[in-house]
């Protein structure tokens, strides 16, 4: 095997999830020495997406006494056909790609501008997110069945005006309620005397009492903030800026849609994309690497020739996993990706995160039917959408025994097979809930067979797989921004992945944050994720054979 | 006769252990070079174009290089995506090179669509005497894996074209390749993003 | 504004030296390539190889108009090239079939009365229309990018024009019909292309044509806008097309009164709700107003005190025998449902718009003026206690108009005057 301890690095980067591989895609073009290593024997980290064999490996790996694993009560369930054999499907690993997190990309926002201002964007490929669809329980009136009755339907959410045009269950009253709303959001920022009395107040009471929006027209609105939380717990400060990024993001890549997911598992696609561009740039790629130990490097590493000044202090000796020492300026990676430094003043202490952490149980099912019907084409001539957002609101998912208070919602991102990440014919569920435990698993189970039943197909759809963990990270909801930190000189911590679905803008700004630490901050602005194409050497002369 | 961008496009990979000569093969190939003192990867380049006729019909090859990422193997899922050939490289003077190709199989073969092309290339042809695999065991271990072989080399220029020539040759008569194979602008039902759509969707007119 | 307030990336401000460099170079080999074409043209090589270089220059700049004059002399020539050179191929004595097959070989013996390009014989048709189908290729990129750039649109007609000329009506209809998908989906690109829209309905009515053999699209034409609103009520030329096919939609239908009763009410559901989705938008007024108009043709038996009224038009196209008493009743129905969408609202309400509220207060003034021309028509004698009430709101909104858009005073004083007149 190479030596790696013959190069002093000016970076190595610890961990290939979305943060570290943005940064070392920042870095690609800098002329800095980058070393980037991961732990895992695969690219992502925290999202990446894997294939059915490597899900199943990375399940029976186990990291449950870890508490700064991520990822916990990890298993998988493979489930019988419903046509009363009980031999399990067989399943081609290879064709999936299942991602851990799974995130949707608004048009508008400053990791897709990144992704097109670098140039990666030509690597990658984009579908878009059509529809928001809301989980609506049968009229119990009408059908004499209890609240826990698993009959109900989807309701497609309107994603503007001409949706609200052509709804013809909303009446002509709430048409312009509804609209008189949405033109205020598409302003907010401007418009503060409307809504700062209201800006720790339940989002829905603001629609109530400013607007006039019914309970029922509340839902929908609701599901755009993808808020995590209850209706009573999220705020309206919370809800307007996610409604206006939904709003403005509608129509910027054609008709109908706002968001997009890059295809072949979302982040994960976008890490290893920004991982070959570092590379194309000198970067060096270790896998299967992780780091053991931090400390100072030796006094005499201490002035490198050729390191000017961006940097005031010791180079940092890592130790990998390999048991190879190398020395570099900076060292970057997340909590769970860098032990803490040993040696320090600061021992015995745990490090302290700034930010709330907390738990949302997830689950990904494989299911046997394309489910077309929630993938209607965005709009005359639009594209046909790869991805579709079910929301359960709190009040859907109740069973008999449990009280109504502070449920939270379920939402589960449907990705078509066009997304390259389960063969034609299928369709992935990507479920969550931000409830811990069995309860949240058992949660998720049951949104899942109502999204199933609801749809009525025939023959009945069925699970073909499925897999369950819980994912910690920041909160969502709290408030309270965490970006990068340098925690001890030359070393940089980003906060963990946040378990958002949509990518949020916070995350790029954590690898600026860093960036700028390394490459100085008197750089101008726009030598950030700005490149242009690389130049491609064309050979313009024909080859005949 | 179309323009070069509007030709159909083929997405080749070269992959294989660090020193096998692959960007020396593409360098000569592509620009007619051969350096000799050069043996690192050529640093900032991402891919390379080369058009090639078939029976008359242009093609525009898109030629990628591992970019360092096979040293400590650390090529990503993602570099094989939309693959319609791969050629896999080993140094023929090298015993350990060519003893790692199975590995190198099974990732092309784990990562690829199934049906991609791949062809074997045994490079250093030149270096007779340091020669330690035979043409034999080249082409029983392509065999083997359904590919062809052949033998380069990059300083000589001696079969320079041959692999490219036959692995284009295979991908063209192959309809469930050629049926992938996009031209600029269709891109199926994935999305322009660098063009935004003048289309303004919300309820704001302003 | 909302839409537009996210800042594009940034493009590199300094440029390098090499950029500038590289810049001066590139405009050099422009100004090379324009010599060369020119060059070439003077030289009358109508050749391929023009063409080609031709290509070149109009991808850097398609407004250059004059180079598009030169692209049709050179297509001109490789198309009598072809027909020359398939002349000459084919032996005078081929057989007498002479069927469209673009095989077959004219007779020159039997085919004197018909000129060269008649459509019924196509000895190099082939050829033409694989020129003329990689010309209309070679344009949809420029498209693209330069929608609104007239020269190509000018192009893109001429070669259809030709293909009309020389190619068999089977493949020209076939040709046309691609350029209603090729409109279709600039039009779902950007919506309100203007050039789009003024293009389709060139496409159709060549679709539409006996030369091509075409029947009425009226119904998919219509049912095409209906679409297109629905993905963007903004769209002023959809809801324009509407109106222009709705008189030949009912004629081609031979509909009954009743069912243009019901057209016409189903029309102003439709309108309704998309006022009350959103009476900020200019088109939708439009449209409404259109509908109104038919409504509001002058009432026949001419009304001493009307003689102020503006409205001359011709019956109603869609009902053409509409009575006054129907034309008032529509009318009151169309005013309450525009007053109700005031009623929710205080007087200094700041959640609708001052455009919103100018839109809806013209609209009630109009309709109400109307109402009452035809209120007159029904009786001699109208209740006077009404006429006053109905005076009163009238003026009211006339004073919002005059706060709400003080810039158009002159217009509010003879909306006030005809008022006045009216209610004298």
């Amino acid at each position: 095997m190479d030596s790696l301890s013959g190069t002093f690095w000016d970076v190595v980067i610890a961990g290939t999830g979305l943060q570290q591989s943005l940064l070392a895609l920042s870095l690609s073009r800098s002329g800095k020495k980058v070393l980037h290593a991961d732990k895992n024997r695969y690219y992502g980290g925290f999202e990446a997406a894997f294939t059915l064999q490597e899900a199943e490996e990375w399940l029976n790996k186990g990291d449950e006494d870890s508490p700064l694993r991520p990822f916990r009560k990890a298993s998988s369930v493979p489930q019988a056909s419903l046509d009363g054999s009980n031999k399990a499907p067989k399943l081609s690993a290879r064709a999936y790609s299942l991602a851990l997190s799974p995130q949707l990309l608004y048009a508008r926002s400053s990791l897709l501008q990144a992704l097109i201002s670098s140039k990666v964007y030509r690597q990658l490929e984009f579908l878009a997110v059509g529809s928001w669809w809301i989980y609506v329980p049968r009229d119990r009136s009408e059908t004499g069945e209890a609240l826990t009755s698993s009959h109900g339907e989807l309701k497609k959410v309107p994603n503007g005006r001409e949706d609200i045009f052509s709804d013809d269950l909303i009446d002509l009253r709430s048409k312009r309620s509804l609209m008189k709303f949405l033109k205020f959001v598409a302003d907010y920022e401007n418009m503060s005397e409307v809504w700062s009395d209201y800006a720790s107040i339940p989002f829905s009471e603001f629609l109530r009492s400013r607007f006039g929006i019914s309970m029922s027209l509340q839902a929908p609105l609701l599901a755009l903030t993808l808020s995590p939380v209850s209706p009573s717990e999220t705020p309206t400060s919370f809800a307007l800026p996610r409604i206006a990024r939904h709003l403005r993001s509608m129509g910027v890549f054609g008709p109908g849609f706002g968001a997009v997911l890059p295809k072949w598992g979302g982040g994960a696609e976008i890490a290893q994309v920004a991982c070959r561009a570092c590379a194309v740039g000198g970067g060096v790629y270790v896998l299967d690497e992780g780091i053991s130990d931090v400390s100072n490097a030796p006094a005499d590493q201490g002035e490198m020739p050729g390191q000017v000044g961006s940097s005031a202090h010791h180079p940092v000796a890592v130790t990998l996993s390999s048991g190879e020492t190398v020395n570099t300026l900076w060292l970057v990676g997340s909590p769970d990706d860098i032990p803490k430094k040993s040696g320090t003043t600061r021992s015995g202490n745990e490090p302290e995160s700034p930010t709330r952490e907390e738990v949302t149980s997830k689950s990904i099912s494989i299911v046997s039917s394309p489910l077309t019907g929630l993938f209607p084409q965005t709009a005359e001539a639009g594209p046909v959408p790869a991805g579709a957002v079910v929301v359960f609101p709190p009040e859907t998912l109740l069973t008999e025994e449990k009280v109504a208070e502070n449920q939270p919602p379920v939402y589960i991102m449907v990705h078509s097979s066009d997304s390259g990440e389960c063969p034609s014919g299928q369709c992935i569920l990507y479920s969550s809930v931000f409830i811990s435990g069995d309860e949240g698993q058992a949660t998720l189970d049951l949104a899942v067979n109502r999204l199933l039943s609801s749809l009525g197909e025939d023959p009945k759809s069925c699970l073909l797989w499925s897999m369950r963990y819980s994912q910690q990270g920041p909160s969502l909801h709290s408030g309270v921004v965490s970006s990068c930190e340098e925690r001890s000189p030359g070393q940089i911590f980003f906060p963990r992945s946040s378990n958002g679905l949509a990518f949020d803008d916070e995350l790029l700004n954590n690898v600026k944050c860093a960036y700028e630490k390394i490459v100085g901050s008197d750089n101008e602005d726009s030598s950030f994720m700005a490149f242009s194409d690389r130049e491609v050497p064309t050979s313009y002369m024909s080859d005949e054979e | 006769m179309p323009s070069d961008e509007s030709l159909p496009t083929l997405k080749i990979l070269l992959i294989g252990p660090s020193g096998a000569g692959k960007s020396a093969l593409l360098l000569r190939y592509c620009d007619d070079l051969f350096d000799s003192e050069s043996s690192t990867a050529t640093i900032g380049v991402d891919f390379r174009l080369k058009k090639l006729s078939v029976r008359g019909t242009p093609y525009r090859l898109n030629l990628l290089d591992t970019a360092g990422q096979e040293r400590f193997r650390t090529l990503s899922h993602s570099y094989y995506r939309g693959a319609h050939g791969i050629l896999l490289m080993f140094d023929m003077t090298n015993r350990e090179s060519f003893l790692s190709m199975g590995r190198w199989y099974d990732e092309a073969e784990t990562n690829a669509l199934p049906g991609v092309v791949t062809y074997l290339v045994g490079g250093k042809l030149d270096c007779h005497d340091f020669r330690v695999v035979s043409t034999e065991e080249g082409e029983a271990l392509a065999q083997q894996h359904g590919s062809r072989y052949c033998e380069v080399s990059s300083k000589t220029r001696e079969n320079i074209r041959r692999p490219f020539v036959e692995l284009v040759h295979e991908i063209v008569n192959n309809p469930s390749l050629m049926q992938m194979v996009k031209r600029p602008g269709e891109g199926g039902r994935s999305l322009d993003v660098k063009r935004e759509d003048p289309y303004i969707f919300n309820g704001c007119n302003c | 504004m909302a839409s537009h307030g996210v800042p594009r990336t940034s493009a590199p401000t300094e440029r390098t030296p090499q950029a500038q460099a590289a810049e001066l170079q590139k405009i050099q080999e422009y100004k090379d390539l324009v010599e060369l074409v020119n060059t070439k043209i003077r030289q009358r090589e109508y050749t391929a190889d023009t063409l080609a270089l031709i290509s070149k220059l109009l991808k850097r700049n398609p407004e250059y108009y004059s180079i598009w004059n030169h692209r049709r002399l050179v297509l001109q020539q490789l198309f009598s090239d072809a027909q020359q050179a398939a002349q000459i191929k084919q032996p005078i004595t081929s057989s007498n079939d002479t069927t469209s097959h673009p095989e077959s070989t004219p007779d020159n013996a039997t085919t004197d009365a018909a000129p060269a390009t008649h459509p019924t014989q196509y000895p190099a048709s082939e050829q033409i229309e694989l020129l003329l189908i990689s010309d209309l290729h070679f344009l949809v990129p420029l498209l693209r990018e330069f929608p609104k750039c007239y020269w190509i649109w000018n192009h893109r007609q001429w070669l259809l024009q030709q293909a009309t000329h020389l190619l068999p009506v089977p493949r020209v209809r076939r040709l046309w019909q691609e350029e209603l998908g090729l409109v279709a989906k600039m039009l779902s690109m950007d919506s309100r292309n203007f050039h789009g829209w003024g293009y389709r309905r060139r496409v159709v009515a060549e679709l539409e044509s006996p030369e091509l053999q075409g029947t009425s699209m009226a119904e998919d034409e219509f049912s095409y806008t209906t679409k297109m609103i629905k993905t963007s009520l903004s769209n002023f030329s959809a809801w324009h097309y509407r109106s222009k096919l709705i008189p030949r939609l009912l004629n081609e239908r031979g509909a009954s009164r009743e069912e243009r009763r019901k057209f016409l009410d189903s029309e102003f559901n439709l309108i309704q709700n998309a006022l009350w989705t959103d009476s900020a938008d200019q088109s939708l007024w439009f449209y409404h107003a259109f509908l109104m108009s038919e409504l509001s043709t002058t009432p026949s038996t001419s009304s001493s005190s009307s003689s102020s009224s503006p409205s001359t038009s011709s019956s109603s196209a869609i009902i053409p025998d509409l009575s006054p008493t129907e034309r008032v009743a529509l009318l009151s129905r169309e005013l309450d449902n525009i007053k109700e969408m005031l009623e929710d609202e205080d007087e200094d309400d700041t959640d609708t718009a001052p455009a919103e509220r100018k839109y809806i207060y013209h609209a009630l003034v109009q309709s109400t003026l109307e109402k009452q021309k035809w209120i007159r028509a029904v009786e001699a004698h109208a209740e006077p206690k009404a006429i006053a009430d109905d005076k009163d709101e009238v003026q009211s909104w006339i004073s919002k108009l005059r706060a709400l858009d003080p810039f158009r005073m002159g217009r509010w004083d003879d909306v006030a005057r005809q008022v006045d007149d009216l209610y004298a």
